[in-house]
């Protein structure tokens, strides 16, 4: 990748990003009272500041907060949370990782909004299924890691203790 | 507290905890508020982080299988204190950007980088090869391995890092500044006789019996011990330990070209391990020593010939102290004299042609000197007792034969005997492998001087070099019959 096409990728992940927390800040005023405003600056300020992560939380509060009178302004919102999620993907030097994300936010949030309001789980059977879960495919990927690179062999499990 | 970490765990960092602490946050809150969004959001949030670390995985996995770190050292066998070059370079082939890499040389506790700079190379998103050098001075004994690099990989979203190992281990042996085995001899042969030794026994003269032994023809009668003969049954005549009276004078050279060679293996070192073996003998055989040195800016101290038990212990510890001075500290030491008067020698008359030196050197005028000349110079205007010792021993090397015939010639007409140990420059020079045809032509040179130098009357020339080298050049030699022998 030459310096103009990384110019090019910064300028493009810094315009998604930034579409992206614009469509939720402006969705939540549409949708909300004045005082989403303050929330909309607040939104765009953790972003700015912090990390997307961070500003999704910040928005996702802020969304629930609010209580959206329609179902298309809580989906306008999640769609502007969303796009600044990819766009913190683009900065990988891999197309592979938009895609990745393209793909596994979705999944991960809609198959917990389909356990919660379609399967009726309960939110703590939800919870569990969800930190256990994320803890077991990290887990894995680590351990795919560790072997790819050589670092331990498939028949020889080696310790990864972290002692203090 | 000290923290240890396994080097192949990936490495969460503050950002991951947070993301995924803030996940966590939402999912709590989900639940006590019972918000579906909240649930979802967090669920997102953990998918986001689980997507970044497959790319991480297979991005860590490229560099890993397309990185190739190299180390290197410019040498493998170094005294203590000796410079070497590390270099640690990096390439990557990869034809499109990669995950930034940074590679850390793991530099073992022995060697001292010499500047500030880190072993350490970065290879940035577009960046395909690297490298670094850094100087390091090995202070201990031993055999060093410099083990495999330390490589980290860093995700784009700062989550994750990795670190592996890649990369040559150089080895190198660093070995004591000490003297290893020496050479002294003529044409690659090895002097058998002792250094120093001279003939003091016999049944003629000396006063102190020493032994008793069978009488051979041609033992003078009056050396036949009478009482032993008629105990023993057998003639026998005792041998009496001579009285010697050998003055001698270590003239030894420490000018700038006496540094050369390896630290701790210099010319100067050999030269001095020879003069310090003559002094050794004259101390066990009561023989009067005296010294007369010799560095750039003229004569650094001399001592008449004497036999007390301190001139054995002043010469021992001045020849220990002999250093081959820099530029600054020369100038401004000035001539030690024991036993004389101060001696300040140094220059010349500049404008003298070549012949009117040789001509000059063979004149006996008390003061003439020779330009630039210090060792001749020094020599011609020491005192009369150390120009006419029974024995001279020069000690220099071959960087200017024609001072070297001048002084040896000088000596000659003054001394009894006269022996020059001689270093050649070739088994000295780091930059000559001992094995070239370079080397051998500048050893087969020297050897010539050398033989130069024997043929005068009463003068003995030796070499003296490291061993292994000399062996090394006359290897050469024995390798190729069409050079013929040195000797």
């Amino acid at each position: 990748m030459s310096r103009a096409d990384r110019a090019r990728s910064l300028s493009l992940r810094q315009l998604l990003g930034a579409l992206g927390i614009g469509v939720a800040a402006v969705a939540l005023v549409w949708t909300g009272p004045l005082w989403t405003v303050l929330a909309a600056l607040a939104l765009g300020t953790v972003y700015a500041a912090g990390t997307a992560p961070l500003a999704v939380a910040f928005g996702q509060v802020a969304l629930v907060a609010v209580g959206p009178a329609s179902p298309a302004a809580a989906v306008t919102v999640e769609v502007g949370l969303f796009l600044s999620l990819l766009a913190a993907a683009l900065s990988s030097p891999t197309p592979t990782a938009a895609a990745a994300v393209t793909v596994a936010v979705p999944l991960f949030a809609g198959l917990t909004w389909l356990a919660l309001s379609s399967w009726q789980m309960g939110p703590m059977a939800v919870a569990l299924g969800l930190v256990c879960g994320f803890a077991t495919v990290a887990y894995l990927l680590h351990r795919y890691l560790l072997v790819s690179i050589g670092i331990v062999s498939r028949d020889q499990p080696q310790s990864a203790t972290t002692y203090e | 507290m000290r923290s240890t970490q396994y080097p192949g765990v990936m490495r969460l960092t503050r950002r991951f905890w947070l993301t995924t602490g803030v996940a966590l946050c939402l999912a709590l809150g989900g639940w006590i508020l019972g918000s579906t969004a909240l649930f979802v959001a967090a669920a997102g949030l953990l998918g986001w982080v689980l997507a970044m670390q497959a790319v991480f995985v297979r991005s860590a996995t490229q560099v890993e299988r397309s990185l190739s770190v190299e180390q290197s050292l410019d040498r493998s066998n170094v005294t203590t204190g000796t410079e070497t070059t590390f270099r640690l370079s990096a390439a990557i082939d990869s034809a499109n950007s990669h995950l930034p890499v940074t590679i850390r040389a793991n530099v073992p506790v022995a060697a001292e980088r010499a500047s500030a700079t880190e072993p350490l190379v970065t290879l940035a998103r577009t960046q395909s090869e690297s490298s670094i050098t850094v100087p390091l001075t090995w202070e201990t004994v031993g055999q060093h391995t410099v083990v495999e690099a330390t490589v980290s990989v860093r995700d784009a979203a700062g989550l994750f890092v990795q670190e592996f190992d890649a990369g040559s281990t150089p080895s190198v042996t660093v070995e004591a500044p000490s003297l290893g085995p020496v050479h002294i001899g003529q044409s690659g042969e090895r002097l058998l006789r002792g250094v120093g030794e001279h003939e003091s026994r016999g049944s003629q003269g000396g006063l102190s019996a020493e032994e008793i032994r069978k009488y051979v023809p041609g033992d003078a009668m009056k050396y036949v011990d009478w009482k032993a003969t008629a105990r023993l049954d057998e003639p026998h005549v005792r041998e009496y330990e001579a009285e010697s009276n050998r003055q001698t004078v270590l003239v030894v050279d420490h000018r700038s070209p006496m540094a050369d060679g390896p630290a701790g293996r210099t010319k100067l070192d050999h030269l001095r391990a020879v003069a310090s073996a003559i002094r050794q003998r004259t101390d066990a055989d009561r023989d009067p020593i005296g010294y007369l040195t010799v560095g750039d800016s003229g004569v650094t101290g001399t001592m008449s010939p004497t036999a007390r038990p301190e001139a054995y212990e002043s010469c021992h510890h001045h020849l220990t102290d002999l250093a081959v001075p820099d530029a600054e500290s020369d100038t401004q030491s000035p001539a030690t004299t024991r036993g004389g008067g101060p001696v300040t020698v140094t220059g010349g008359d500049p404008t003298l042609t070549a012949m009117e030196r040789v001509l000059l050197s063979y004149q006996d005028h008390e003061r003439t000197l020779l330009p630039d000349e210090q060792l001749y110079n020094g020599f011609r205007s020491a005192r009369h007792e150390i120009r006419n010792a029974d024995l001279v021993v020069i000690c220099s090397d071959d960087t200017d034969p024609g001072e070297l015939r001048e002084t040896a010639g000088l000596a000659r007409r003054n001394a009894t005997e006269v022996v020059v140990f001689l270093t050649p420059s070739a088994a000295f020079d780091d930059g000559l492998l001992a094995a070239t045809d370079d080397a051998y032509e500048r050893y087969r040179r020297f050897d010539q001087f050398r033989r130069e130098l024997c043929e005068m009357d009463s003068v003995t020339a030796y070499e003296v070099a490291p061993r292994d080298r000399i062996e090394s050049i006359i290897s050469r030699a024995a390798s190729d019959p069409s050079r013929g022998e040195t000797a």
